[in-house]
């Protein structure tokens, strides 16, 4: 009877202790499996930092842009200003009256260096005279404000960089 | 108790996660053509030199034929190029704006990426 007994105890702390081995082996996979998975999380939560670091740069570089764009656009429309503002104190009818050889050389000079800012606009190769302008109206007087960016440029002779 | 122990579920499920930078081809763009202006003249007429300009013109041996333009229809003109100018510089504004926006975008991208 006690050998039965302890047959039977024998046989049922095998199946404890197999059933304890099965158990540690699968919790160690399980931990190990959760562990892989933090670190890939841990990654996955770097990389979404990064992405939502570069949004917000991003961002800020596209409001800068516009700032820098509104900017551009009031200078352009007050240097488009300036010819009507100019137009306004010239009764031209009365100016062609009065000496038509004097406005006639007037009118074909503008119209050149008007001509002229289109070209530069287009990227034209400066001329030496161009180059080496002292300011902005020997520059050009029908788009002086192309002197500054010229030269900001590095475009312009170093004499003139003053 | 062994089935509570074993947390009666199954194994967990290995997250794969993938993000891979992809290159963007580069946009190279030809420049605009180059504008060369003709040249054009303007020849003002008035009472006093109609006379003198169209002999000048005769003299010349160029059929007489004139396109013409009253001091305010000239002055309309030039504000009309004006605007067409503004126009342009408006435009190069904005590729400028374009440029400088992505090539900080991309810049961003390549300061994630390398962090990563």
């Amino acid at each position: 009877m006690g050998m039965k007994l302890a047959g039977v105890m024998f046989l049922v702390m095998c199946i404890m202790g197999g059933i304890g081995y099965w158990y540690y082996n699968d919790t160690q996979e399980r931990m190990a499996i959760l562990q892989e998975n933090n670190a890939k999380l841990e990654i996955a939560v770097e990389t979404n930092e990064a992405a939502l670091e570069s949004l917000q740069t991003s961002y800020a570089s596209a409001q800068e842009e516009n700032t820098r764009l509104n900017e551009a656009y009031t200078s352009i429309r007050r240097q488009n200003q300036q010819l009507a503002d100019k137009l306004q104190q010239i009764d031209l009818t009365a100016a062609a009256i009065a000496n038509a050889e004097g406005i006639e050389r007037a009118v074909n000079r503008g119209t050149e260096n008007a001509g002229r800012c289109f070209e530069l606009l287009s990227g034209a190769e400066l001329t030496d005279k161009e180059r080496n302008a002292e300011n902005d109206i020997a520059f050009n007087k029908e788009c002086p404000w192309l002197y500054n960016d010229f030269r900001a440029r590095g475009l312009l002779n170093k004499a003139t960089d003053n | 108790m062994i089935l509570g122990l074993a947390a009666c579920s199954t194994k967990p499920q290995i997250i794969e996660i993938s993000s891979k930078p992809i290159e963007k081809p580069t946009l190279t763009l030809p420049p605009v053509d180059e504008i060369n202006m003709r040249k054009l003249e303007w020849i003002v007429i008035n009472e006093d030199n109609v006379d003198a300009v169209i002999a000048r013109l005769a003299a010349s041996g160029k059929p007489f034929a004139i396109y013409g333009l009253s001091g305010d229809g000239y002055g309309d003109l030039g504000l009309n190029f004006s605007d067409i100018r503004a126009l342009v510089q408006q435009q190069q504004a904005i590729i400028a704006a374009y440029e400088g926006y992505y090539e900080q975008a991309e810049q961003a991208m390549d300061n994630a990426v390398v962090q990563d």
